[in-house]
């Protein structure tokens, strides 16, 4: 042992460079890989754990507030009735009827506001939100006064919100005729709502004093509230899942029926967590490449150590070091110093959490720890290390080739090439053609270079692509709705609204050809399960049908994959969908990508419903959907109408229904510079290791051409330009695989998020910035490595 | 009077080993005469290799200055350096040093482009010619790894004489080839000394100093001694080794 350990010294005082750089590259993997699964970890914790801390159950049911025409007691004894009734099934242990004031946005901060809100009484005896201020500075006893309102964190990327900017809600009432009265209050506090914080939901929760509450009900004609949310908490005994006992509850008291939004905890906990899940799958992606770049650069180091080391390990086995010794003496070193490395990597990751946290923070709507999540990083990182271990070991079987005799009498091979690519060295471009000639010579040892650079470049690209694609409104529809379109109109009470209609058709019709036709949607109760349907008079339109038909005839349905996994729905099962109390059974006639409700969804034709709820009386008037053939004139087109025509008298709009994308932009520019630094570090210390070895091995030949007459500039340049040929080969075979594999990937990564319909979206700028950036990383630290070439004379060159 | 085209004034070159200075030359004044084969002599560390690389400006001395007609290479900065030794400087090592990667005929070729005067068409047949002189046109598309080491170091005096340099520097040319090759690269550097190129050779093979026309003995890092000759004539060569063995047993060889 004792002569191992002082092998190992003597290593680590030659070959201290390689060593370090080993360590800093396993550092950073260290840190990208502790980073996020910390990020993922911590988040999922989080939801969970404030999940349970909320108060809010298995199920959050928000029961219909259908007392437009009847007084509110009668909802409430409904509410009591229903609660009872659901309470009675089995696996359920409580049910908190909650009141909230439903109320919708109108404007925050000067930006409009879009969607449902339920407002809770900040005391409210079944909820316990955590409470924070602008800095992110978790506020214990904190006192919401009267015209103040505490707001989710995502409002922060939402609507760029501060403390003390207002928000205005409308509330409509009934009490003596049909009003709608807006209500402006100022920003006190952020909440952690573990349920809808996220930005991504459509819908949020608020929090107002209860005096506020009381001012709210007076205008109304309420107690508490002008709606019941029902909070449904499993008995622990309970095996079912939340899925399960929802099919349970709806199977006995179809109690979602009288709901207008349920959402279990499972489905919050997807949503919640679906952009740090996508944000960390990319990453863990990354880092999977990152290990295998790792390796690669290993073996080219380990490669030209042994080859560097030819005297010194012929020497050592000369005085009786057996293979093995010699072996396990080199990968002792390397796994030292990539030990050193990870392990510095963890604690240093703890910014890099926390930065990723408040990049992310107003995205998910929660404030998870900055702290490693050390069990999983530490099991990932031994994962790594054996794996690294093994390649060690195949690498130095070679050892076992090097005789005594032949290492002392010099060991460097001589060098024999021909190359297809081979070109003549040229008087004009004296210095390009040699270092073409360099490379060509000796193309074993630039491959590692070059596949490193490609894989970095794949996904650099691809987090570029990625950028692209979520900075593209209409690409995110495409993602998050199954049919294309670019307007809509609804049916309004308006008497001429037929004629209207038609008149805006003409002025539609005047800027660009349109397909029009029915498209709307219902929750459903399939086999007792309460599901987003999608509902359109055209099935062909539903584009995003992959395996199966489209649902041509009134008795299928399309589904997608998370009802297959979820449900164990499949192609050609029949099932029963139910509605309003009437049922019907459909077949399943194929799969298609739609991320409403997170994948929770189907789609029918418009004739498959009216065979659900019966044929439309004469007259029903629908509201219908329009795609534009040139969308560009979107703009100009709702102008003219809207100019035109009032809300009641056609009610047009755009399709941009989707929520949160500017915050999940930026996020993503987060994660994109993340990997750009990575990328940058891995790059730099792999050129530096890569040109160091390279530069020693070559050293001689640029004290030739030292002493031939070149300048060392000339040389260095000639030495550099070499590693851009390397980065531009390495980064265009980067590029033509992000169009290979790209979409797969990344797909498949949205995928399991529910979001089935990613095309890439790469573009010449988002292929060219890698390349540049490598080209340029490459070409500063090839010609930082070969400063020596100026420092030292064409005799120590040669001789050393 | 013969013109002086390198001279070295007070030349010292240490070396750092642990803390200590190794003196390798030790105030070396020394002038080489244009047209002359002068060859250094000298036992192993005696630093005649050392003095070679100084005088070429393949290396820094410590201390002292060189001068190459009336430039102080010592002085220059290592862009001009650079432009001498391309265009003045000739250089032959032991060990051959071809870059190996490049073919016998590349490799000659290279310093050849440098020159910004000559076309690649004159360079190339000037190249040829060399090689053809060298014996060695049959190798030219060979790499240094598929040729022997004689007509390895045949080419390198071909790429060293192919800007025809003013002097053409040669460390112990044939310190690593057979008694064949040796001679045949001797017979060459004869063959272009004869045609007035200027060489200084270190060797510490009398065979090889017999070439010479002026043959300078050091000793620890100082000049002891030195003899002239006539030009090398082989049916004189008894005669000529029974001289320089004599001079040499004076320099206590």
């Amino acid at each position: 042992m004792r002569e191992i350990l002082t092998v190992i010294k003597g290593n680590f005082r030659k070959n201290k460079g390689s060593f370090i750089s080993v360590a800093i590259l396993m550092f950073v993997v260290s840190v990208a890989l502790t980073t996020a699964f910390s990020v993922i970890i911590n988040t999922n914790k989080r939801d969970e754990e404030q999940m349970d801390a909320s108060g809010l159950g298995n199920i959050m049911a928000a029961i219909d507030y259908q007392y437009k025409n009847q007084p509110m007691d009668e909802y409430y004894a409904f509410c009591d009735e229903l609660a009872s009734k659901m309470l009675a099934v089995d696996g359920v242990e409580r049910i908190d009827q909650i009141p909230t004031v439903v109320m919708d946005i109108v404007d925050v901060n000067g930006e409009d506001g879009n969607g449902s809100i339920f407002v809770y009484d900040y005391k409210s005896e079944y909820l316990t939100y955590n409470i924070y201020d602008e800095n992110d500075k978790l506020l214990e006893d904190f006192k919401l006064n009267e015209g103040e309102i505490i707001v989710p964190v995502s409002y922060k990327s939402l609507y760029n919100t501060e403390i003390g900017d207002k928000v205005t809600l409308n509330l409509v009432t009934w009490k003596d005729q049909e009003q709608e009265i807006q209500y402006t209050y100022k920003i006190a506090a952020y909440m952690e709502d573990p349920y809808m914080g996220s930005s991504v939901m459509g819908i949020k929760t608020l929090l107002l004093c209860e005096d506020d509450i009381a001012s709210l009900c007076e205008k109304d004609f309420t107690k508490e509230g002008n709606s019941f949310v029902f909070s449904v908490h499993k008995s622990k005994e309970s095996a079912l899942t939340d899925a399960e006992l929802e099919a349970n509850l709806n199977r006995e008291t179809s109690y979602a029926g009288y709901t207008w939004i349920t959402l279990t905890k499972a489905q919050a906990y997807n949503y919640m967590t679906m952009i740090t899940n996508i944000f960390a799958g990319i990453l863990v992606a990354f880092i999977v490449m990152l290990v295998v770049a790792t390796i690669i650069v290993l073996g080219h180091n380990i490669s030209s150590s042994i080859e560097h080391d030819f005297v010194n390990l012929g020497i050592l086995k000369a005085v009786g070091m057996s293979n093995n010794k010699l072996r396990f003496s080199i990968m002792l070193g390397y796994l030292f110093a990539g030990l050193v490395g990870a392990n510095i990597g963890v604690p240093i990751s703890i910014p890099f959490i926390a930065a990723i946290n408040k990049i992310i923070r107003p995205v998910i709507g929660l404030y998870p720890e900055s702290t490693p999540a050390l069990f999983e990083t530490i099991i990932s990182l031994v994962a790594i290390f054996v794996i690294i271990t093994i390649f060690i070991a195949i690498k130095l079987i070679k050892i076992s080739r090097i005789t005594p005799v032949s290492a002392i009498n010099g060991g460097r091979k001589d060098v024999h090439f021909s190359s297809l690519f081979k070109l003549p060295i040229s008087k004009k471009a004296l210095g390009t053609s040699l270092a073409y000639r360099q490379l060509i010579s000796g193309k074993k040892q630039y491959i590692g270079a070059i596949i490193i650079t490609a894989i970095l470049t794949l996904f650099m690209v691809m987090i570029s692509d990625m950028c692209i694609y979520f900075s593209d409104d209409d690409k995110i529809n495409d993602m998050f709705a199954p049919v294309e379109y670019d307007m809509y109109t609804y049916a309004t009470s308006d008497e001429e609204w037929e004629e209207k209609l038609a008149d805006v058709e003409s002025i539609i019709g005047k800027y660009t050809d349109y397909r029009k036709f029915f498209y709307s949607s219902r929750y459903v109760l399939l086999n007792d399960t309460q599901i987003w349907c999608g509902i359109n008079s055209e099935p062909d339109y539903v584009k995003s049908v992959y395996e199966g038909r489209t649902c041509t005839y009134d008795n299928e349905i399309v589904i997608t994959e998370y009802m297959t996994e979820n449900y164990g729905i499949k192609l050609g099962d029949e099932v029963t969908i139910s509605l309003d109390g009437k049922s019907a059974d459909y077949i399943v006639s194929g799969y298609y990508q739609c991320t409403n409700d997170v994948g929770k969804n189907i789609t029918m034709s418009l004739e498959g419903y009216y065979r659900l709820v019966g044929e439309p009386e004469e007259g029903t008037r629908l509201g219908c959907v329009y795609d534009l053939e040139d969308d560009d004139l979107a703009d100009e087109i709702y102008e003219e109408i809207t100019e035109k025509y009032s809300e009641e008298e056609v009610y047009f709009g755009y399709d941009t229904d989707f929520s949160g994308d500017d915050s999940i932009i930026l996020a993503l520019y987060g994660v994109t510079i993340l990997i750009y630094v990575l990328s940058g570090i891995f790059v730099a210390i792999t050129v530096v290791l890569v040109c160091s070895k390279i530069f020693a091995k070559e050293k001689q030949n640029y004290g030739i051409y030292k002493a031939m007459g070149f300048t060392s500039a000339k040389l260095r340049r000639q030495f550099a330009v070499r590693f851009v040929i390397c980065a531009f080969i390495g980064a265009t075979i980067g590029i033509i695989c992000t169009l290979l594999f790209s979409n797969a990937l990344l797909s498949g990564i949205l995928k399991m998020f529910g979001m089935y319909n990613f095309t890439s979206s790469l573009n010449v700028v988002a292929a060219i910035v890698p390349v540049v950036f490598m080209s340029l990383v490459y070409y500063i630290f090839s010609y930082g490595v070969s400063r020596k070439m100026k420092r030292v004379t064409p005799r120590v060159l040669i001789t050393e | 009077m013969k013109k002086v085209i390198l001279k070295s004034e007070k030349l010292c070159k240490s070396f750092a080993n642990e803390g200590t200075q190794n003196h390798v030359l030790d105030n070396v004044d020394l002038e080489i005469y244009e047209g002359d084969f002068t060859v250094i002599m000298g036992s192993s560390g005696s630093g005649k290799s050392t003095l070679l690389y100084s005088l070429s400006g393949m290396d820094m001395p410590t201390s002292g200055k060189v001068f190459y007609g009336d430039s102080e290479i010592t002085a220059l900065s290592e862009k001009k350096m650079s432009d001498l030794r391309s265009k003045e400087f000739g250089f032959v090592f032991q060990q051959v040093h071809l870059v190996s990667n490049l073919s016998l005929m590349e490799n000659v070729l290279v310093p050849g482009y440098m020159d910004k005067e000559k076309t690649s068409g004159e360079v190339k047949e000037r190249a040829l010619e060399l090689l053809e002189t060298m014996n060695i046109s049959e190798a030219k598309d060979r790499l240094p790894a598929q040729v022997s080491g004689g007509e390895a170091q045949r080419a390198a005096i071909a790429r060293a004489v192919i800007n025809e340099p003013g002097i053409l520097f040669a460390d112990e040319p044939t310190g690593a080839l057979n008694r064949k090759n040796t001679v045949d690269v001797l017979d060459l550097l004869t063959k272009i000394n004869n045609k007035g190129q200027s060489i200084l050779m270190v060797t510490h093979d009398v065979r090889a100093a017999l070439r010479g026309t002026r043959l300078i003995y050091l000793e620890d890092g100082k000049v002891c001694g030195e003899m002239e000759l006539p030009p090398f004539d082989e049916k004189d060569m008894k005669n000529r080794e029974t001289q320089v063995n004599a001079w040499l047993s004076s320099m206590h060889w």
